[in-house]
């Protein structure tokens, strides 16, 4: 909504005048309106002008009409607000039982795919390096089949870490619609990967922790 | 601008869910309305519930109104049909005369709502008329003129432009300025 411009209140009253007349043009009552919604007590305002008319046109006004817009705008306040919160409040309701009926199939294809993924990549690492490498805790310079073993188990325990950590990650952030297949599943993964670690450590020659 | 426009542009804002652009014409005829009702519903507290429920029924049947008729030709009708209801709840006949008149503004100016009201209103009405008639002595010639031309006489700015030779935007402003300096004398009395 574009921003209404600051007027004195003579200017909001003139155009009340003009639109009880029935003579202010459209662009002016969009801006009446936009300006009356800052300046309710115009409202009152526009029921004297009326009962001005009201007198000078007959001898006998309606005085007590003059509440009469306030009590509707009451009365339909009161009607609104229990109907518009509970239908707000059902259709928000309504909305999330969608949304997570429509989500459900995809989230347990994502994880299917992730934990294939993750088993994937920890069975095939990538190659080591050909060349000889420096190993970080001692300072030397070891043979190149020797460091290339080391930098697999290394390469596999990081991994494992970082799979599990991001399994876990993935669980606890998508679990409400994964169910409980999938926290089995997860369990399953990491009594798994332990074992396996263990396997490759012990295929590789080094002893398992 | 015709008086059907600025309330169509209203009724299409109120039903698009804008209770501010409903509030507008509800304010526009009230007076209309209650004079109207009035001339049924003898009790002038009864008649104040039967236009507020009248009006509450015309916001809740806005989706439906198509603007074949003029906005208030349209919540004439209902306002109608909910004092004949009023009269049927409390089992007492209409009055004689046709009810379904097709002129809205008959009843608005029936001379014989006066005889309907009690006392204190009566008073009151009376207060007014005569705050207002001081505050219209009051007024500069040029005020006068132009808020006589248009309250009593009804006519258009432009025909008040016409016979006031002036331009259209000097009688806005003069029956603005008129209608603030009666409405400053009468705040006190209806406040």
């Amino acid at each position: 909504m574009s921003k209404v411009p600051e007027v004195t209140p003579d200017i909001v009253a003139e155009q009340l005048s003009a639109w009880l007349d029935d003579e202010l043009p459209e662009a002016e009552l969009e801006l009446l309106i936009a300006r009356l919604a800052k300046n309710p007590q115009q409202r009152d305002r526009l029921g004297r002008y009326g009962l001005i008319g009201a007198t000078l046109r007959s001898v006998h006004p309606a005085v007590d009409a003059q509440q009469l817009s306030d009590r509707v705008r009451r009365a339909l306040e009161a009607e609104a607000d229990f109907p518009a919160a509970a239908n707000s409040l059902s259709v928000s309701i309504a909305a999330d039982r969608r949304w997570q009926a429509n989500i459900m199939p995809f989230a347990a294809a994502a994880t299917v795919l992730l934990t294939l993924f993750v088993m994937a990549t920890l069975r095939s690492p990538e190659p080591a390096p050909a060349v000889a490498m420096r190993t970080g805790t001692v300072g030397m310079f070891i043979p190149a089949a020797v460091a290339a073993d080391r930098y697999r188990a290394q390469k596999f325990a990081d991994q494992t870490l970082l799979s599990r950590q991001r399994l876990t990650d993935y669980l606890v952030w998508h679990g409400e619609y994964t169910g409980a297949l999938a926290v089995q599943t997860a369990d399953s993964r990491i009594v798994n990967d332990r074992g396996y670690a263990a396997a490759i450590h012990t295929s590789l020659g080094y002893p398992v922790k | 601008m015709a008086a059907t426009d600025g309330d169509q542009l209203l009724v299409k804002r109120a039903q698009g869910g804008d209770r501010g652009a409903f509030d507008l014409l509800v304010l526009k005829y009230q007076q209309k309305i209650v004079k109207l009702v009035m001339r049924f519903v003898r009790d002038p507290t009864d008649a104040l519930d039967v236009s507020q429920e009248a009006f509450i029924k015309a916001y809740r049947a806005l989706p439906s109104f198509r603007g074949d008729s003029a906005f208030y030709t349209w919540l004439y009708r209902i306002a109608i049909n909910a004092a004949k209801n009023h009269l049927a709840a409390a089992q007492r006949k209409p009055p004689e005369q046709e009810l379904d008149s097709q002129d809205p503004d008959y009843y608005a100016n029936d001379a014989r709502l006066r005889d309907e009201e009690s006392p204190e209103g009566l008073v009151m009405q009376e207060q007014l008329r005569q705050t207002i008639a001081r505050a219209m002595d009051d007024l500069p010639d040029e005020l006068r003129t132009a808020i006589v031309l248009r309250e009593i006489e009804g006519l258009s700015y432009e025909e008040i432009a016409q016979a006031m030779d002036c331009p259209v935007g000097t009688v806005r402003s003069r029956i603005f300025r008129a209608r603030e300096a009666i409405d400053a004398s009468i705040r006190p009395l209806v406040n």
